[in-house]
C-alpha cells in the first residue's frame, strides 16, 4: 500500500538517501507494519480528545534571566568543520 | 476582464523580535556584536538530550500584544514543531504555535489582526 | 573477597562502605575487572580507572559503582546512544538523573550498549554489535537497555540505569532475570537523556532485588527546572517492606495474558503459578478488561515513530557526530549522513513516523493514535477503581535466539504488546523475575496508578521474597 513514489517522498521529507534495493524493502515493510496499525481506524473515537501528555503540567516556565553559556572552544570542539568560528556547512544552494 | 473583477487581499506575517534577556527556550543572553556562538548551550545548539523552557517574559509581551491589539488571549495555548531541515534550524524543526496560538483577532487602525503567537527564531544565520 | 563483594547487592554495599566495613575503592575495582573483561558486549565504555577520592560520609548510594545506558550524556564520555552517527560523541555536560545519582554518591562504572537510539527489544540493533544473555549467550538480552539488563545479571555491575518507551527497561529485565522498573512519566527528568519519543521515554532502574531498585529510583526522581514535563513526585519512594498480599486486588487483563495464545505456554504457566502465589500471600485475584489494550501497539507505533522522526532530525551533519560529504551541497549531505548514520531500524521508525506526520496523513495516523491514547489512559483509570494493581506476563516469550526475528519487523515489534499500554497511559510498571521456562528467565509485571511507585514495588518486594528466584548461575 506504500508505493515507490510514497516511499522516495518521505525519504526526501527525512533527508535519508535510500539506495534501490532499501527502498524496495522500505515499501514493503512500511506497508506491511502500516496494515497491521491501521486496524485502528475501525474503532469509534469521534469525541474523544487526543492525549498528547498524559499527567498535565501546565505552565512550567522560566525567568527570563541568563545563564552561563558554553565557551565557543567548547561549542565548536565536535564541529565537523569548524570555519572562523562558526560551523562550515555545504552551500545550500548547490545540490 | 476588468479591474473591477479583482479585488486584492493583502496579509503581512510580521516576526517581532521581543526585548527579552534570554532566548525563548534557554537563558543564553541575547546581545549582539559578539563572536559566533559565545552565547550558546545545549539547548539552542540542538545538542541531544537538550529540552527547551519556555521563558516567561516572553509570554508576558505576548500577552500584552494581544491586550494592546484587542485580541481574545487564549485560556490554554499550546506548541508545536514545525519539522523542516536547515543549517540555522538546531533541532530540525523549529518550536512554533500551530492551531492554539497565544492570541486570536484584535486590529489596529481597521487593520484585521488574524491570531499572534509565539517561536523560535533563528533571526540571523 | 571479591566474590564475597560482588555477591552483595547495592544497597548492602552501600551500607557496609558507610559503615567502614568496605573499601569503596576495593568495590568499584571488583567491578572494573570484571566489566572490562565482559564477553557479553554489555559496555560500550568501561572507566579506566577507579575515581579518586572516598565518598562522603552520609553518601546514600556510598560509592557503589553504576553502569549508564549510553544514551545518558555523561559530560566528556562517549555517550552514542548506540548509533554510528554519535560515534566518539563526548557531551559538554551530563543528564540530570545520572547527575543526581552522582550526587548522592554513585560512581560511574561504564555506559552500557543498547538499540540504536532506543529502538529494539533484543538489542542486535545497536551500531557496536549486538549484546548476549547471560543465561545463554546465543540468544539475545532483550532491549533496548538489553547491555544494563546483561550487565546487572552477569554480575559486570552491581545495578545499572536504563530508558523505557516502550518496555526497554521491563522487557531486558524479564529476559534477563532481573528486576526493571518503568516510573510515572515526569518523575525522573529526561534532560540529558538522548530522545526517541518524548511524551513516552522515561528513566528507570536495572537491580537484582526489589529494595535495590527502590534505592536507585529514591535519588533518581525530582522537578528539574531544564525538564519542562518533569513533576514533583508526591512523597518519598519509601524502603519496601511487605510480607504478604493481604487486602491488595490484583486486576489480570484477559486482553494481554495471552489466553488466545499470543503467549508462550512456558511463560504462561509462570504466570498463572505468581498469581497462584499472589493468593496464597492474601492477594484478591480477578480479571479485569482493558478494551483497548489489543491497539496499544498500533497506537504505539505510530506516535513513537513520529516523535522520534522529529527528535533524530537534529542529527544533520552540522554541528557534532557524523558527517558524510555526500556528492554535491547541503541536501545531499543532510542525506548522505543520516543515511551512513542510522541502521535500518532506526530509518524505517524515520521513515514510518515522518509518512504518519506528513500532509493528508497525520489526522489519520497520528492524531487517531493519540485518541487511542486517550482510552487506553481511561480503561486503566477505570481498572483502578477496582483493582490495586494490574499484572500480566512482561514479555510474551523468553528470550529468542539471535538473529530469530531480524528479517520481520513486525514480529519483532509484538515482543512489546504487554510493556507498551504503561506509558501510553503514562503509568509505573515494574518487571520481576517469576521463575525459569526451559533454564530461561520468566518476568511477571505490576502496574499501578501514576506515583504509586511505594505501593508498587511494596507489593513487587513480596512476591520476590515468595518467588525466591535465584539468579546467580548468570553471574557466574
Amino acid at each position: 500500500m506504500l508505493d515507490r513514489d510514497q516511499v522516495l517522498h518521505v525519504a526526501r521529507l527525512a533527508r535519508l538517501a535510500l539506495d534501490e534495493e532499501e527502498v524496495e524493502r522500505m515499501a514493503a515493510e512500511l506497508s506491511k507494519v502500516l496494515d497491521h496499525i491501521e486496524k485502528i481506524s475501525e474503532l469509534d473515537l469521534r469525541d474523544v480528545p487526543p492525549t498528547s501528555h498524559v499527567v498535565d503540567v501546565v505552565n512550567a516556565l522560566r525567568a527570563d534571566e541568563p545563564v552561563p553559556s558554553f565557551p565557543a572552544e567548547v561549542v565548536l570542539a565536535q564541529a565537523p568543520e569548524p570555519v572562523a568560528g562558526g560551523f562550515g556547512v555545504p552551500s545550500p544552494g548547490a545540490q | 476582464m476588468s479591474e473591477e473583477t479583482y479585488e486584492p487581499v493583502i496579509g503581512l506575517e510580521i516576526h517581532v523580535q521581543l526585548s527579552t534577556r534570554t532566548k525563548m527556550f534557554c537563558g543564553c543572553e541575547l546581545s549582539f556584536g559578539d563572536q559566533p556562538n559565545t552565547h550558546t548551550c545545549a539547548v539552542c545548539l540542538g545538542l541531544p538530550g537538550s529540552l527547551p523552557v519556555l521563558n516567561a517574559r516572553a509570554v508576558h509581551f505576548g500577552t500584552m500584544i494581544g491586550l494592546a491589539l484587542g485580541s481574545e488571549i487564549a485560556e490554554r495555548s499550546l506548541f508545536h514543531r514545525k519539522n523542516y531541515f536547515y543549517p540555522d534550524l538546531p533541532k530540525g524543526y523549529q518550536i512554533s504555535q500551530y492551531d492554539v496560538p497565544l492570541c486570536r483577532g484584535g486590529g489596529l487602525d481597521g487593520i484585521r489582526v488574524h491570531r499572534v503567537h509565539l517561536e523560535e527564531d533563528a533571526a540571523k544565520l | 573477597m571479591t566474590s564475597e563483594l560482588l555477591e552483595l547487592s547495592a544497597a548492602q554495599a552501600a551500607e557496609r562502605v558507610r559503615a567502614g566495613e568496605i573499601d569503596a575503592g576495593e568495590l568499584f575495582e571488583a567491578y572494573r575487572e570484571r566489566a572490562a573483561a565482559d564477553e557479553l558486549n554489555a559496555f560500550t565504555w568501561v572507566a579506566p580507572e577507579a575515581p579518586g577520592g572516598a565518598p562522603a560520609a552520609n553518601a546514600s548510594l556510598a560509592g557503589v559503582p553504576l553502569a549508564v545506558k549510553d544514551l545518558f550524556c555523561t559530560e566528556g564520555i562517549p555517550s552514542q546512544a548506540g548509533s554510528r552517527i554519535l560515534e566518539g560523541y563526548r557531551p559538554p555536560y551530563t543528564a540530570t538523573v545520572v547527575h543526581q545519582l552522582q550526587q548522592a554518591g554513585a560512581t560511574l562504572l561504564g555506559k552500557t550498549n543498547q538499540d540504536e537510539f532506543a529502538m529494539g527489544s533484543s538489542n542486535e540493533n545497536s551500531a557496536f554489535g549486538p549484546v548476549l544473555n547471560p543465561w545463554d549467550r546465543t540468544r539475545v538480552p532483550g532491549g533496548s537497555s538489553g547491555g544494563s539488563a546483561a550487565a546487572v545479571a552477569a554480575g559486570l555491575a552491581p545495578w545499572a540505569i536504563g530508558t523505557d518507551t516502550g518496555g526497554s527497561i521491563r522487557q531486558p529485565a524479564a529476559l534477563c532475570g532481573i528486576v526493571g522498573l518503568k516510573p510515572t512519566y515526569g518523575a525522573c527528568s529526561r534532560y540529558g537523556m538522548i530522545a526517541f519519543a518524548s511524551s513516552l521515554d522515561q528513566a528507570g532502574p536495572l537491580t537484582r532485588d526489589v529494595t535495590d531498585s527502590a534505592l536507585l529510583l529514591r535519588h533518581m526522581i525530582g522537578k528539574d527546572p531544564c525538564d519542562s514535563t518533569s513533576l514533583a513526585f508526591p512523597g518519598e519512594i519509601s524502603t519496601p517492606t511487605a510480607t504478604d498480599l493481604k487486602g491488595i486486588r490484583l486486576g489480570v487483563p484477559e486482553e494481554l495474558t495471552g489466553s488466545d495464545g499470543g503467549v508462550e505456554p512456558g511463560v504462561r504457566a509462570s504466570f498463572d503459578r505468581t498469581i497462584a502465589l499472589a493468593e496464597q500471600l492474601g492477594a484478591e485475584i480477578e480479571t479485569c478488561r482493558l478494551p483497548h489494550a489489543p491497539h496499544a501497539l498500533s497506537a504505539y507505533y505510530l506516535i513513537a515513530p513520529a516523535e522520534a522522526s522529529a527528535n533524530l532530525a537534529r542529527f544533520d551533519g552540522v554541528r557534532y557526530g557524523l558527517r558524510v560529504a555526500g556528492d554535491g551541497g547541503l541536501v545531499s549531505m543532510y542525506e548522505a549522513t543520516r543515511a551512513a548514520g542510522f541502521g535500518p531500524e532506526v530509518k524505517r521508525r524515520i521513515m514510518l513516523g515522518t509518512y504518519a506526520l506528513s500532509s493528508g496523513y497525520y489526522d489519520a495516523y497520528y492524531g487517531t493514535a493519540q485518541r487511542v491514547r486517550t482510552k487506553i489512559s481511561e480503561d486503566f483509570r477505570a481498572a483502578f477503581e477496582r483493582f490495586d494493581f494490574i499484572v500480566t506476563p512482561t514479555s510474551p516469550w523468553t528470550a529468542f535466539e539471535l538473529g530469530a526475528k531480524t528479517d520481520d519487523p513486525l514480529a519483532m515489534y509484538l515482543n512489546d504488546f504487554c510493556t507498551v499500554p504503561m506509558p501510553l497511559a503514562g503509568i509505573p510498571a515494574i518487571s520481576i523475575p517469576s521463575g525459569l521456562s526451559d533454564g530461561l528467565p520468566v518476568g511477571f509485571q505490576l502496574a499501578g496508578p501514576a506515583f504509586s511507585e511505594s505501593r508498587l514495588l511494596d507489593a513487587a518486594f513480596a512476591l520476590e521474597q515468595a518467588i525466591g528466584f535465584d539468579g546467580r548461575s548468570a553471574r557466574a
